[in-house]
């Protein structure tokens, strides 16, 4: 049956689906714990009877007994499967011979999840997912499954996972479902929308709902995913709430409700329904009965009326691109970056994390990363990046590379659906990029350039942009998926093509229907006071019909230039969004930079509280942010005492006297360790302004010594071991942090590449005490002239020296003290 | 107000906050004291906006052995094994047991992660609120049991988790499956039998006719008094 077949069919009427198997094997006597999967070998007749049932009471989907089967799990998993299967040709067969009915029946292939957290949140590594998926899709395939079902996922990454994988089937229909909590999110908190926007363009048969709870607590997600999806729906609740008697699960139905509520379903437009946990042969019934009554009162499955929008999406956010004026974050790219430079070259994921956290609380609803600079490997490298950023930011990325692999690594990895920067009018690009858009169910932006380069005319643009947007039609990606970008040209080199990509804006926009993006900062570049002409290029850009900047979110009048925007153009409604940011802000503190109007509401506050002695010298006023905790002065204040002074006595004179004030006062239990931290984050401002300038002149670091940092192997608390290098990197060491459940011969390995004299071990747990004596034993056995320091909430000096570690520490402040003894 | 809110104890939360050295802060100056509770505030209305309870209880009939429980269905089959000589003291005269677990969900150990890369100092804090909680919840969970069992005249244990004394980590493979715990609350075990998300608890309390008379501490402040020796979370330099 091919996949046009399938849809035709779940199309044309509202179809019967079936009902639970792991509820209903309990109830024949399968003991709790016990894995359904195995019954299908142990005790087929149970599992042909309920599908029997199932078929008699009008089923017209047979959902073979393989939810926990996989590859991971089972060796032989082809014996369940093909046992499964077996199970369900015996049923219909029984079925037909009973009751002579030749009703359609469509045999699902049942897929849950894997059992196991995807890496980076646990072990189970994405390619391996991606193969067991696969090979069960294959196997299904062969066994002659109609079709496959993914049930019960709550991981979106692990469900994307698997589309994906089950697409190297290409003639299986997919049809995917998650189960939600009553809070409208998954347990790993994804929403409806950025279900339905992440899975919308992957090729899936039907999307919708399993399991959770019953169909009253469902329908409101239902109709959500009604309005956010044009993929018929499927949807197959719970038999209601359970009760838990004894050990044993009991739904209780009220089956005229149920019956009210399945009508609704129908009148929202869903195309199957089935049931779940606790839903037996009477609840099959049921459906087929109201389904039946519905199609003889003249009703179909509504087709979607859904407007095509054009939409991307992370695992927990989606954004819609062309209402709202959308802000795409510029900063993670190293063009003319040199911290940046130096942070990927270190693999510092850290500092390019923190400057995503940053874009998104300065206002940035999309991110840009661009981790390209010569000599490394920028496909691995994106990955990495892309699997760090996604754990902390929930906003959606924008995978920007010039190399289509690159742009695969990233999109692949990618944890909801990408905006893939860029494809152009050239034909090599057009042919390996589109490919990657298509394949990922992502949006692509279109850069108006090829062979010859950046047409002058706006007219040449803009035929380069109809190609772009026909040429992706042509490999099936839907048009709301492409955005164009009529690149910006400087004022100051071409300064009568600024108007062109306005103009070509307007048609992009009004001819060919897509959304249009720009990088609005290189109009200015050559040109004094470039902000200012930034500021009304973009208000001009936006006029013209501009969705997306790509800028800096920190540029204060960037923003309000937006703002003002929205509401002269009647998208912010009311002017809510504008007076909720300015109503008590005077025009002037919102033009003047961020880091000024910080100073000047510090000195404020120091005024008004008629502080005793003035702090006149800002090495006074540093020492004091530092005891104090405040952070937010202390870059400005860093880069004024720059000028005054060294890196190298900022550090000694000021910051390390300061922080040992600090530590004293932490070690008499006069403050708390959160305290201490607050003073270790100003010195912390203050270090990457130091390291900046340091950068930027190319003089050598500040580096007192390198340590390396690990949570042993088996543990994964790691908030002790952050804290002990937040104040060690204060004191000015390097710190090469490993991580959480470190082997002991990564660490061994770091320690050989970097010529290590320190490592700091954690551990939280008495039973991961012996992967830390295990550790030290492989440091001891490598030769390494290395001095171990542990910590740890179950460490004392004693265990310490049973384990062979050189020093026991009670905490970070006592790490440092250690580590000034070794490395001065 | 969130229905956990008058279990948290902001002195535990302290508690927590003292660090590697442990002293007793009759130093600290009001102006610290009052940030110090400040942040705290601000970190707990934080926690309570992140957090989703859930948990899932069961009850069994249990046979004991020589260092080992035995767990029955209604039929009284075994249906999982539990090896603790320990845990086997502690529930003398228990002639049921509940196994319990709960998790305050993904979302929070999310922020603490987020926190402490761009502000320890609140992330230190937020993470010692949701520990705080975490253990807030299962004494709301064991007076909802209480109460459930207000008609049966049934005395209940003090709670005992996997890692305390000789009840290894590997039991919570046992909870796991009988509990179903990834399916009902989300909740995964690592290979060395850790939860993910971090802030969950596993736990097991007894019940019996007759008051317990347990001499074994479970948990929480006082790890010198405690017998439980082998304990996986037992603090040596408190």
């Amino acid at each position: 049956m091919s996949k046009i077949s399938f849809n035709n069919w779940l199309r044309e009427k509202a179809r019967v689906f079936d009902g639970a198997m792991g509820s209903a094997l309990i109830e024949k006597g399968m003991k709790l714990g016990e894995g359904s999967e195995l019954q299908s070998v142990q005790n087929p007749s149970w599992v042909i009877a309920i599908h029997k049932d199932h078929l008699m009471a009008g089923a017209e989907v047979i959902t073979i007994n393989t939810f926990g089967v996989n590859p991971i799990r089972y060796d032989n998993y082809k014996t369940y499967l093909a046992a499964a299967k077996s199970c369900a040709d015996q049923a219909i067969k029984a079925f037909r011979e009973e009751s002579g009915s030749d009703r359609v029946i469509k045999v699902a292939l049942d897929i849950g999840p894997l059992g196991e957290l995807l890496y980076p949140l646990g072990k189970l590594d994405y390619e391996t997912a991606f193969e067991a998926f696969k090979n069960i899709a294959v196997e299904g395939w062969s066994l002659g499954c109609d079709f496959a079902i993914l049930e019960t996922f709550t991981d979106l990454y692990e469900l994307r996972c698997a589309v994906l994988a089950l697409g190297e089937v290409p003639e299986l229909p997919i049809v995917a479902t998650m189960s939600f909590e009553t809070t409208g999110r998954t347990f790993f908190g994804t929403d409806v929308e950025s279900m339905a926007v992440t899975l919308g363009d992957l090729g899936l048969s039907a999307i919708g709902f399993n399991c959770s709870f019953g169909i009253a607590e469902m329908l409101p997600l239902v109709e959500k995913l009604k309005n956010e999806t044009y993929l018929p729906l499927i949807v197959q609740p719970n038999a209601g709430i359970p009760e838990i008697i004894a050990q044993i699960a009991v739904y209780k139905t009220d089956f005229d409700q149920y019956a009210k509520h399945l009508y609704k379903l129908l009148e929202i437009g869903v195309s199957g329904i089935g049931g779940c946990c606790g839903s037996g042969a009477m609840h099959i019934e049921k459906i087929r009965k109201v389904i039946d009554q519905w199609h003889e009162a003249g009703n179909l499955p509504l087709p979607s009326n859904l407007v095509y929008k054009t939409r991307v999406a992370s695992a927990s956010k989606s954004v819609t691109i062309g209402e709202n004026i959308v802000i795409i974050g510029e900063r993670i790219n190293p063009t003319g970056k040199k911290r940046l430079k130096e942070a990927i070259r270190n693999l510092e994921f850290d500092y390019i994390v923190k400057e995503g956290i940053l874009q998104v609380e300065q206002g940035a609803d999309i991110l840009d990363v661009n981790i390209g600079i010569p000599e490394i490997d920028e496909a691995d490298l994106m990955k990495k990046a892309v699997l760090k950023l996604q754990g902390f930011v929930d906003v959606p990325l924008q995978i920007d590379s010039a190399s289509a692999t690159t742009l695969e690594a990233g999109v692949r990895y990618y944890n909801g659906k990408p905006l893939i920067n860029s494809v152009n009018g050239k034909e090599e690009v057009l042919n390996s990029v589109l490919p990657i858009v298509k394949k990922y169910g992502a949006c692509v932006l279109g850069l108006t350039l090829d062979e010859n380069g950046i047409p002058a005319s706006s007219i040449e643009r803009f035929e380069i942009a109809k190609k772009i947007v026909e040429r992706a039609e042509a490999y099936g990606i839907p048009r709301h998926n492409v955005l164009i970008d009529c690149l910006t040209l400087t004022a100051s080199a071409q300064q009568a093509e600024v108007v062109a990509t306005l103009e070509t804006v307007r048609r992009v926009k009004q001819e060919l229907g897509v959304c249009t993006v720009l990088g609005v900062s290189n109009v200015s570049f050559g040109l004094p006071a470039r902000e200012l002409l930034n500021q009304s290029f973009l208000t001009m850009a936006l006029a013209y019909g501009l969705d997306a900047p790509i800028m800096n979110p920190a540029h204060a009048p960037m923003i309000a230039a937006i703002k003002t925007f929205e509401v002269l153009a009647n998208k912010d409604v009311g002017s809510k969004r504008y007076i909720e940011a300015y109503g008590e802000t005077s025009p002037q503190l919102i033009l003047a930079s961020k880091e000024a109007q910080i100073i000047q509401g510090a000195t404020q506050t120091l005024d008004s509280k008629g502080s005793a002695t003035p702090l006149e010298t800002p090495k006074d006023q540093l020492i004091d942010a530092i005891k104090k905790g405040q952070t937010t002065v202390a870059a400005e204040l860093t880069r004024k005492l720059l000028t005054l002074m060294p890196a190298v006595k900022i550090v000694d004179e000021i910051i390390i006297t300061a922080l040992d004030d600090v530590g004293k006062r932490y070690e008499k239990g006069q403050i708390y360790l959160p305290q201490l931290i607050q003073s270790a984050e100003v010195v912390q401002a203050a270090f990457e302004v130091l390291k900046l300038a340091l950068a930027e002149s190319g003089e050598k670091g500040i580096n007192k010594g390198k340590i390396v940092l690990a949570t042993v192997k088996h543990d994964i608390h790691d908030i002790g071991k952050n804290i002990v290098k937040v104040v060690l990197e204060n004191y000015g060491y390097e710190v090469f942090d490993l991580g959480r459940d470190v082997a002991p011969e990564k660490i061994v390995e770091a320690c050989k590449q970097n010529a290590i004299k320190v490592v700091g071990l954690s551990a939280l747990m008495t039973t991961t005490v012996a992967s830390m004596r295990e550790t030290i034993a492989l440091l001891r056995a490598s030769g390494l002239e290395v001095s171990v320091v542990v910590g740890g909430a179950v460490l004392s000096e004693e265990i310490a020296e049973q384990i062979g570690a050189d020093f026991f520490a009670k905490d970070a402040t006592e790490v440092v003290r250690i580590a000034e003894k070794i490395l001065g | 107000m969130h229905f956990l809110e008058s279990y948290v104890s902001k002195n535990e939360i302290l508690r927590y906050l003292k660090g590697g050295n442990g002293q007793v802060n009759q130093f600290i100056s009001e102006e610290a004291n009052d940030q110090i509770h400040a942040l705290i505030d601000s970190q707990l209305i934080e926690s309570f906006n992140l957090i989703s309870p859930k948990s899932v209880t069961r009850r069994f009939n249990l046979k004991r052995h020589d260092g080992v429980i035995e767990l029955l269905d209604q039929t009284d089959q075994c249906i999982g094994l539990i090896y603790s000589n320990d845990l086997l003291k502690f529930l003398k005269g228990a002639h049921e047991v509940v196994l319990g677990a709960l998790t305050l969900g993904s979302e929070i150990s999310k922020r603490i992660e987020k926190k402490m890369l761009i502000k320890p100092s609140e992330g230190i804090v937020l993470n010692a609120c949701a520990s705080v909680i975490a253990d807030a919840y299962a004494d709301y969970l064991q007076n909802e049991l209480l109460s459930d069992l207000a008609d049966e005249a049934i005395y209940t244990s003090q709670r005992y988790s996997p890692g305390y004394g000789d009840l290894a980590l590997t039991a919570q493979e046992t909870f796991s499956n009988l509990l179903e715990m990834r399916k009902r609350i989300g909740v995964y075990l690592t290979e060395q039998y850790q939860m993910l998300p971090e802030k969950s608890i596993t736990f097991i309390i007894g019940l019996s006719h007759r008051p317990f008379q347990s001499e074994i501490r479970t948990c929480g402040t006082n790890c010198q008094d405690c017998k439980l020796i082998k304990c996986a979370y037992r603090r040596t330099n408190v």
